[in-house]
């Protein structure tokens, strides 16, 4: 199943891509902690004469899946938020349960700050198993693809309503 | 990567045997002893995980383990024990509880075994051998006798952090 919205032809594609990295025993002795030193990546900036339509994201990282799913100790999650206001984009931080590509993740996001950007934090830990011995950092890798419209009559219409249908 | 691939050993001298083709065998036996690098270095950092990828017994050549006439098998323990040399016991991951029997010598036993070290500790730490096998006289030359030759047991593993002294 997957969710359909028509939005203008008058869009941007963006593709964004984030590096989140958890280094070998930093702080915890034989443990790869995401939470340490990732703290909010800015994702993209945001324009406040736009507005964002996030469809797909995908995340993989630098081990294999079979050895990432070996080696959670804390599930890694990520929380998404409004850099100025610290609103949260998703209603609770999305946990990365394997790696996925193309995952629907559908959400239109906006701001009315200048000078705002759309942030990720992952946090989590993995435990080293034999197969990451001699990795000293595990990285994962965050994608979004995401629509950009500053179609101004379209913008007006969401800004007002943010419900019905789109008269697109 | 950051993975560092080390063969350990002990220092000359360690381990030694005097020769004497009057006897069937001799029996070489030492506490427990660090293991080094070959630049020296032998304190692992604090949850330096680690993989054991193989292990032996280096003999000279002309002079073989005594299996048969032994009083004792030969073997090794592998064990660790804080930076400060507190030991703390066998790495049981290492042949059985932590006990591996070399039955011939200048062979490279593979065996590929991860070791978390923060079941045994959370702290700098060191590998130590400590072993025990007989020497073979049979056959040696009266040449050798009263020589005093060293042996050197190893261990080849797989780990992340740098060795320091």
């Amino acid at each position: 199943m997957s969710l359909n919205f028509t939005i203008p032809h008058r869009n941007k594609f963006l593709s964004t891509g984030n590096i989140f990295n958890a280094t070998f025993s930093n702080p915890t002795v034989g443990e790869y902690d995401f939470t340490n030193g990732n703290n909010k990546q800015i994702v993209f900036p945001l324009d406040k004469t736009s507005i964002y339509l996030v469809e797909r994201m995908a995340i993989g990282g630098n081990i294999s899946e079979e050895n990432y799913l070996n080696s959670i100790l804390t599930l890694p999650q990520i929380t998404f938020r409004l850099a100025l206001t610290n609103e949260i984009i998703y209603t609770k931080s999305v946990p990365v349960v394997n790696y996925y590509n193309d995952r629907q993740a559908t959400t239109f996001i906006h701001t009315d700050k200048a000078g705002d950007s759309l942030t990720a934090e992952l946090t989590g830990v993995l435990n080293q198993i034999s197969d990451t011995v001699g990795k000293s950092v595990i990285s994962l890798t965050l994608t979004l693809s995401v629509y950009q419209i500053d179609l101004k009559s379209f913008n007006e219409w969401f800004k007002s309503t943010q419900q019905g249908v789109s008269p697109w | 990567m950051a993975e560092n691939i080390e063969i350990l050993t002990f220092k000359y001298n360690t381990l030694k045997f005097t020769v004497n083709n009057a006897v069937d065998y001799v029996n070489v036996t030492v506490g427990a002893s660090d293991l080094l690098s070959t630049t020296g270095a032998n304190i692992f950092k604090a949850g330096d995980n680690f993989i054991i990828l193989s292990c032996g017994l280096i003999l000279p050549e002309n002079f073989s383990l005594s299996g048969i006439v032994a009083n004792f098998s030969p073997f090794i323990n592998l064990q660790v024990s804080t930076s400060l040399d507190v030991l703390v016991g066998n790495v049981l991951e290492f042949g059985t509880s932590g006990q591996f029997s070399p039955i011939v010598a200048n062979y490279e036993y593979a065996l590929g075994q991860f070791v978390n070290i923060n079941n045994y500790l959370t702290t700098d730490f060191k590998l130590k051998f400590s072993m025990a096998c007989s020497i073979s006289m049979v056959g040696i030359n009266a040449a050798y006798n009263g020589k005093g030759i060293s042996i050197f047991p190893f261990i080849k593993i797989s780990h992340n952090s740098p060795l320091t002294f």
